[in-house]
Formats: C-alpha cells, sequence, structure tokens
C-alpha cells in the first residue's frame, strides 16, 4: 500500500547515512585492535585507523558520485548499459558469493565472541543457527523495515560505546599512548592492512542507490556516515592502548570486549559489563548483517527479474549457516575472515573501477 | 398485481438474503425500491407482517377531524420520545383542519403535513419500503397518509441511556472529567463542543448486514493527509459482517496485521484525547452503541502518552514520559532479565547481592525459570479474576492474591521473596502503561521473553528484543510506519515523544502523519 512517500520502499539522506556505520561497524572491532597493536608501537596505530579511514571515505563518496549519475536504476539496469547484461550478472553472482562467505564469517565471529564471554555450555551452533535465523526473519520482512531497524539500533549501539569509552578513562594512562611515531613505515604498512579490512561494507550503495530518494545528495551523506566509523575506531583504539598498553593489547583475542570488561559502573549494581557490552554489540553486528544480505538479495532478486526476494533469502541462509561452521579453531575463522575482506575489497575496487573506467570510454559520464 | 403478496414474497427473499453471504445485487435492488403503497392499510400491514407484529411495535391509525382523511402512525415504543409524539405529531395532525380547509389533493394535505403541521426540527420524506423499515428500526416515527405513496420519517428519538459521566478506563488527575456514552448523538455532540470548527466533518457509514448500525467518521478537513482518510474510509466500506456489537469489531476488521500483538489502532473513552487526535490530523472513528472511539493510525508511542501530559506543566509531561518508557521496558524485560541472570550470568550480580539471592533461593524446589513462570502467570489469573468479579466481591481477590503471591507463596518455600519483588514490579511497570491494548500486548511479550532468557540468557534477550523491533519496523498502521517518528526519523517530532516541550514550542502538528495544515500555533507575540 503507498500512501506517504516516506513510508514507501525508499531510502531518506538520514537512513542512507546511517546506514554506513551500520553496515561498517561489525563484529570486527572486537578483535581489531589486537591486530594493529602487533603491527605498531604504542598508541600509533590511530595512524593508519585514520588514513584507511580518509581512504574509504574518498572511495565511498567517490563511488556514491558515480552511482548517482544514474539515478533510478538498478544496479543490473545501468551496469548493462556500460558493461553489458552477462557481465553485470557475473558482478551480481560475485557479490552474492562474498555476501555469504561475509554474513558467515560474522556469524562464526560472533558465536566465538559468545562462547567466549556468555556461556560456556551452549554449542556455537546453536548461537549461530540463532542469529542465522534472526537475520532470515529480518531479510524476508519489508526492506524499509531493515533501514528503521538501522536508525533504532544505531544510537543503542553508539550509547553503549560511549558509556564503555566514559566509564574507562580513569584507568587511562598516558604513558601508555606515548611516546608517539615510533613505529617504522613495514608496521604501517601492515597495520594499513588490517584497519582496511575494517572499514569494507560500503558496496552496499551500489545496489541500494536506486532506492535513495534524492541520489544527488547520496555522496555527501555517505561521506558523512562513514565519518562515524573512523571515529568509533579511534577512540576506542586510543583508549584501549591507553588503558591496557600496547604489549598486553597485541596478546588480548578481543580487545574491546576486555576493554568492556575493565569498566566498573559507579555504584557497582552490576558486574561483569562486558556481557552487556557484547550483548548490544549484536546489534550492531545483526544491521551490519542484514543489510549486507538484503544488498546481495536485491542483485539477485533483479536477475530473476520478480520481487520475490524470500524464495531467494531461504537458500542463501543454510549456504551461509554451514559456511559459518565449517572452520574449526580460532585461527582458521581468523584467517577466513580475513581472506573474505580482502576478496571483498578487491571486488568492490575492481568492480568500480572496471564500471567507472568503462563507462567514460564510452563516454556515458 | 397484488402488493400484500409482493410483501410476503420480499419478506422471504430478504431473510434468505441475509442468510446468504454474497448478496444478489439485482434481487437486494427490488426489495430496496419496493415502493409504498398508496392504500394506507396496506402499507400498516405490510410494516406489520415485516416484523410480524412484535409487542414494542405502536401502529395505529387515527382520522384528521372535520376531514375525511386517515392517518397511520407507526413507531417502537421505548426508542420514540412518546410525549412529544402525542404533542408534537398527533395533537396537530388531529386539528390540522380545525382553522383552515384541507386541501382536496392528498398530495397537498401531504405537504402541508410537512410543511406546516408537524412541530418537529428533523422531518424527511420516505418512498420505499427500505427508508421506513431503516428508520423505523432506528427509533423514527413514521406518519403514513392514505392515498399517499410516500411517508413521512419523524426524528423524536429517546430512549433510555448512561448519563455522561467519569471514563472508568482512562482516569486521569487533571483534565476534563466526561467521557463518551453508549449513544453515538452524545458522542458527536460531544466532539462537537472540543472541535468548533467548521471543517470539522461527521462522514457516516452504515454497518452490519442485519443490525444497520451507524458508524461516523470524525477529522478536520484541511488538517487530515487525504490518503489516510480515503484508505479508512476504504477500509470501512469492506466491512460485511451482521452485526458490530462493538467498536473492537470494526478495529478487527480494518486493522493493518491481525497477526501482531501490538494494536495499530488506539481506542478511548475520552472525548479530549478523541479531540486531540483529531487536530493532530487523525481520524476518529465512533460506532453506535459503545463508548469507546477509535483513533487511526496509532504508533507505538502513542500508546504511552497519556491526555494529561499536556495538561500538567511541561517538566513534569517530560518526566512522566520517561517513566513511563521506562515502564515499558521494565513491563517487558524485567522476568526474563531476572531469570538470565540467576539462571546463566550469576557472576553479573555484584557478589553481595548474589549471595542473599541464593540465600533466598535457599530450599526454593524450582528453577528460575519455573519459578517466575508461576509467579507471573498467577499475576495473569489475578489480574483477570479481579476485571471480572463483581466491584462487591473484587476486594476479596486483592487481599487472596496479595497473600497468595506474596507471603504465603515464600513461607512455603515455592518462590524466593526477591521473585515477588520482580513480579510485582513488572505488574507495577505494566499497569502504568495507559493504553490498556498495549499494556496488554506487553504481557504477551513478558512470556515470550521470559522463554527466550530460560533458554538463552542474555542472548535470548537480546534476540527477542531484535525480533520485536524486527515485527515493529514492519508493521504499519493505515500506511503510517508504526515506528514513527522514530524510524522514520522524524527529528521535528522528537519534541513530543520523549520528551514534552513547553506548550508554546509545540507549533507544528506531528509530521509523521502528513498533516496538510501542519502549523498548530504560532510564536505569539
Amino acid at each position: 500500500m503507498k500512501h506517504f512517500e516516506y513510508a514507501d520502499e525508499k531510502i531518506t539522506d538520514k537512513e542512507l547515512m546511517i546506514a554506513m556505520p551500520s553496515v561498517v561497524i561489525g563484529v570486527g572491532i572486537l578483535s581489531m585492535p589486537k591486530k594493529i597493536a602487533t603491527e605498531t608501537e604504542a598508541a600509533d596505530g590511530w595512524i593508519p585507523l585514520v588514513v584507511a579511514g580518509l581512504l574509504f571515505l574518498f572511495m565511498s563518496w567517490g563511488f556514491a558520485k558515480f552511482v548517482a549519475q544514474f539515478p533510478n536504476q538498478s544496479f543490473l539496469e545501468y551496469s548493462s548499459r556500460i558493461i553489458g547484461r552477462r557481465a553485470s550478472i557475473l558482478i551480481i553472482i560475485g557479490y552474492a558469493i562474498l555476501v555469504v562467505l561475509g554474513i558467515a564469517s560474522q556469524v562464526r565471529g560472533l558465536a566465538d565472541v559468545a562462547k567466549e564471554y556468555l556461556f560456556d555450555q551452549t554449542p556455537i551452533e546453536v548461537v549461530g543457527l540463532l542469529y542465522v535465523l534472526l537475520v532470515i526473519y529480518a531479510v524476508c520482512g519489508s526492506r524499509a523495515a531493515l533501514f528503521r531497524m538501522s536508525m533504532l539500533f544505531f544510537p543503542i549501539v553508539i550509547s553503549i560505546t560511549l558509556i564503555v569509552l566514559a566509564f574507562s578513562m580513569k584507568e587511562f594512562e598516558l604513558g601508555n599512548v606515548m611516546p608517539a611515531f615510533t613505529t617504522d613505515t613495514k608496521g604501517y604498512f601492515e597495520a594499513m592492512k588490517s584497519s582496511i579490512r575494517s572499514y569494507i561494507g560500503f558496496g552496499i550503495i551500489l545496489f541500494y542507490m536506486v532506492l535513495v530518494k534524492r541520489p544527488a545528495k547520496a555522496p555527501k551523506m555517505v561521506a558523512i556516515g562513514m565519518v562515524i566509523p573512523i571515529v568509533v575506531y579511534i577512540l576506542l583504539y586510543v583508549v584501549i592502548i591507553g588503558i591496557f598498553g600496547n604489549a598486553i593489547t597485541s596478546n588480548l583475542i578481543y580487545p574491546t570486549v576486555e576493554l568492556a570488561k575493565n569498566v566498573s559502573i559507579p555504584g557497582e549494581f552490576l558486574e561483569r559489563f562486558e556481557s552487556i557490552f557484547f550483548v548490544i554489540w549484536i546489534m550492531a553486528t545483526f544491521t551490519s548483517s542484514i543489510l549486507f544480505l538484503d544488498a546481495g538479495v536485491y542483485g539477485l532478486t533483479s536477475i530473476l527479474g520478480n520481487n520475490r526476494k524470500i524464495p531467494i533469502v531461504l537458500i542463501l541462509s543454510p549456504l551461509i549457516y554451514f559456511v559459518s561452521m565449517v572452520p574449526e579453531e580460532l585461527q582458521y575463522v581468523q584467517l577466513f575472515g580475513m581472506v573474505w575482506g580482502y576478496s571483498l575489497l578487491i571486488y568492490t575496487l575492481s568492480v568500480v573501477s572496471i564500471l567507472m573506467i568503462v563507462a567514460k570510454i564510452r563516454g556515458m559520464i | 398485481m397484488n402488493f400484500k403478496s409482493l410483501i410476503g414474497r420480499m419478506k422471504k427473499m430478504n431473510q434468505q438474503q441475509n442468510q446468504k453471504q454474497t448478496q444478489n445485487q439485482g434481487e437486494n435492488q427490488t426489495f430496496n425500491q419496493l415502493e409504498l403503497s398508496d392504500v394506507l392499510d396496506d402499507n400498516m400491514t405490510a410494516i406489520k407482517q415485516f416484523m410480524e407484529n412484535p409487542r414494542d411495535l405502536v401502529a395505529r391509525t387515527f382520522q384528521i377531524r372535520n376531514a375525511n382523511v386517515t392517518c397511520g402512525i407507526i413507531y417502537i415504543d421505548g426508542l420514540v420520545n412518546g410525549e412529544l409524539v402525542n404533542n408534537d405529531v398527533i395533537k396537530p395532525v388531529q386539528t390540522a383542519a380545525a382553522h383552515d380547509k384541507l386541501p382536496d389533493a392528498t398530495m397537498a394535505v401531504f405537504d402541508m403535513l410537512f410543511q406546516d403541521i408537524i412541530a418537529t426540527g428533523d422531518v424527511k420524506k420516505g418512498k420505499t419500503m427500505d427508508d421506513v423499515m431503516n428508520a423505523l428500526l432506528s427509533g423514527t416515527t413514521i406518519l403514513l397518509l392514505d392515498g399517499m405513496n410516500q411517508a413521512l420519517l419523524i426524528d423524536l428519538k429517546k430512549w433510555e441511556q448512561r448519563s455522561v459521566g467519569e471514563p472508568v478506563s482512562e482516569t486521569v488527575i487533571r483534565g476534563p472529567r466526561d467521557g463518551f456514552v453508549e449513544n453515538l448523538q452524545t458522542n458527536l455532540t460531544q466532539v462537537r463542543r472540543y472541535i468548533r470548527d467548521v471543517n470539522l466533518r461527521f462522514d457516516t457509514h452504515q454497518i452490519g448486514r442485519r443490525s444497520k448500525k451507524d458508524l461516523v467518521v470524525a477529522y478536520v478537513d484541511g488538517i487530515i493527509h487525504p490518503d489516510i482518510l480515503k484508505e479508512v474510509n476504504r477500509r470501512l466500506k469492506t466491512i460485511d459482517m451482521d452485526d458490530a456489537p462493538e467498536s473492537g469489531f470494526i478495529e478487527q476488521w480494518i486493522e493493518d496485521s491481525f497477526l501482531s500483538p501490538f494494536p495499530q489502532v488506539i481506542n478511548t473513552e475520552r472525548p479530549d484525547k478523541a479531540a486531540t487526535a483529531i487536530m493532530q490530523g487523525k481520524v476518529v472513528i465512533l460506532l453506535d452503541g459503545t463508548p469507546f472511539v477509535l483513533i487511526m493510525p496509532a504508533t507505538l508511542d502513542n500508546a504511552l502518552q497519556s491526555p494529561e501530559d499536556y495538561y500538567e506543566r511541561w517538566t513534569i509531561g517530560t518526566l512522566v514520559r520517561m517513566l513511563r518508557y521506562t515502564a515499558a521496558f521494565i513491563a517487558v524485560f524485567l522476568p526474563a532479565l531476572y531469570i538470565a541472570l540467576v539462571t546463566f550470568h550469576q557472576e553479573m550480580i555484584p557478589s553481595n547481592l548474589a549471595f542473599s539471592i541464593a540465600a533466598t533461593r535457599e530450599g526454593v524446589p524450582f528453577p528460575a525459570f519455573i519459578e517466575a513462570l508461576l509467579m507471573v502467570g498467577t499475576m495473569e489469573l489475578l489480574r483477570e479474576a479481579g476485571a471480572r468479579l463483581p466491584r462487591t466481591i473484587g476486594q476479596t481477590i486483592g487481599i487472596v492474591g496479595g497473600l497468595v503471591i506474596g507471603d504465603a507463596a515464600v513461607q512455603a518455600g515455592i518462590v524466593s521473596p526477591i521473585m515477588v519483588i520482580v513480579v510485582a514490579l513488572n505488574a507495577i511497570a505494566s499497569f502504568a502503561i495507559p493504553t490498556y491494548s498495549v499494556s496488554i500486548a506487553f504481557r504477551i511479550l513478558v512470556f515470550g521473553m521470559m522463554i527466550a532468557a530460560g533458554a538463552f540468557g542474555l542472548y535470548g534477550i537480546i534476540l527477542g528484543y531484535i525480533v520485536i523491533n524486527i515485527h515493529l519496523t514492519n508493521l504499519k498502521s493505515v500506511g503510517v510506519p508504526y515506528t514513527a517518528p522514530f524510524a522514520p526519523t522524524f527529528l521535528k517530532d522528537f519534541k513530543d515523544l520523549v520528551f514534552r516541550a513547553p506548550v508554546p514550542l509545540m507549533q507544528k502538528r506531528p509530521e509523521y502523519v502528513k498533516p496538510q495544515d501542519d502549523q498548530s500555533a504560532n510564536k505569539g507575540d
């Protein structure tokens, strides 16, 4: 039923802006500081975080700018005009595969953290299954609802982050952060690789741009949205290093959760704050998963030329679940996540650059 | 063609039609258009025969004095004001020819009665049997004239009704004391008294295939978004049932999703609440025979608002709203949190508290989940029993219940004292929700959350919370997203959401219903 413009399946400026941090901030942030701390000295890790962040900010702005030149066209429509229908279908299928792998790695990461901090008895298979079922339920619903959900969850996620940061501040030691700029170039380079993986996810704009109500404003909104994860990451990273010091951080598996563990709420009515933190962080992961999956499903439905997304969701989600349970040990899970991260990065970059170059040659932009 | 046999046939046909779900359009039309005969006796007999001459039907004929004209009057005893029928209809008609000679033509006499003689405001002419029957059943007095194939429908309705009193289901400390009653006309008057705007509109529908009840859609033209109005009217037109005894039937027929535990229509007994909704750009649906009127579209935040928030000063309004939002969370999540903490995450409870909880749980034979289920279940039983009992013995349930779920249960060692506190807090919080229908929805969710917490602890609770959110974001009320103005976000509406801004600052009507005229107040100089 179409009654009000805002109730349609359209994405408003605000929703697009919030969708960016929602999709970028996921389960990766829980372990990210460890990887960066291993490669850098003191709190120097903020430099690769900022550099990578700015890089992605400009890239996402550029992508949005490029895609916004084809207003009211789905990805299949505009990419078919640029590189032909067959190639476009291949691109979409490639994206769908990456989506399956990506959500699988999220599910697994989440289940592992839950096992570590929430319950040691319940098998991760059950934890993962419940999460996947929830993702199915969400994605089977209306598309606008997914963006609304991001809008609802985002303030909660940001609040819990700020609470954790604020209440850990009293243990912050400046000595842990200093001295600055002591890392060598190789360290920065290695840390960049880990930082970059924390920012991927903006590829969804390739598919969602057709739904954006005002495409002309989209690049600006996407860029503003990308600022949020940069700020969150840097704050978290610097505070974690300031509290634990570089050496300890690089030995913690999930430094961000450990940070929450360190928090003592005044009045002490709750202990073990990390359980609350992690449980609320599930919302952040969840919005990331649903937007990812739905973007993939949206691409696939456009190939089939109908609007029935439920069958596709029901085909993809068992795949997600099985893939997520394949790696047996933590190191494989991390390897899996790393491989996925790089492939999505390479994929997004190559797809967009191919599209851009071909469009340029053909004089379409 | 014999008129009487036609009536008999029509009556049979009418009964058959009512039994059939699908009405045959053609046959129905012949019945509706069956015209009155110009023989008075035929008409009187036909009407009596239609209803099989019930006890409360009054039908008599009388003569106009000094003229050879017979009249018939028919009404249902108890639905009309008999005194007025005598004084304003029968007496003037009988004496119509006392001063002037009546005209010869029956048509002219009829017109004279209509224009001149009958001293009542609302008089209409009826031509068909259907007009007459519907009017008669809704309490109109029918005046027939021999030799005339039309009837005068004289509105002298009056019946016993409850006087306007304070609404029982929604009380306020400060605010108007009047509530809606069972009479549609009185309710419309009340709305009209609150909104003295020439653009206030009352669209009328007739609901019910057998019992034709009036239903009025009230709104202010120029504020309401036409799409909302069109959609509400469209849905009302699809209603096809025998009878709608209460507005709940209407609500359940026109709501967007009947699978949802959340009401997508708000009901109220308070005219001031209905009037405020109308002025905000919403539709109010009033049904004859019930004091509960419906407000559409509804959003979740409507459920946590009370008219009194606006009557008291803004600081109080704001604080009370925050309290209610907290209450909503306690009402849904508290028992679940208790279960999760006691069963799965004991380490999260500060050690001193953990020890005292453990000490009180000593000897309790059930796991926390069963304990909570027992207590919350008992609470529901108490609530239901308290609501159904006659008022005189209603207090008993309070005393007995207080003992059962309080002291006795603890002393018997069935539940722990902390559990009693949790359940009591939970119940109090759910009673702090001003909208009863939403409060019930929360009571349902409590059980779902408890099961989730009993199975998966905090993880279960957060998944449950996400499920509720998925459901809410997909839900709509007359096309308006149920989670508006949170998401889709209308920052301007945040002035009247968890916060209630000072009155001079609330200059706009809520944006999420897209009112055509969005300015509700000006700056004022």
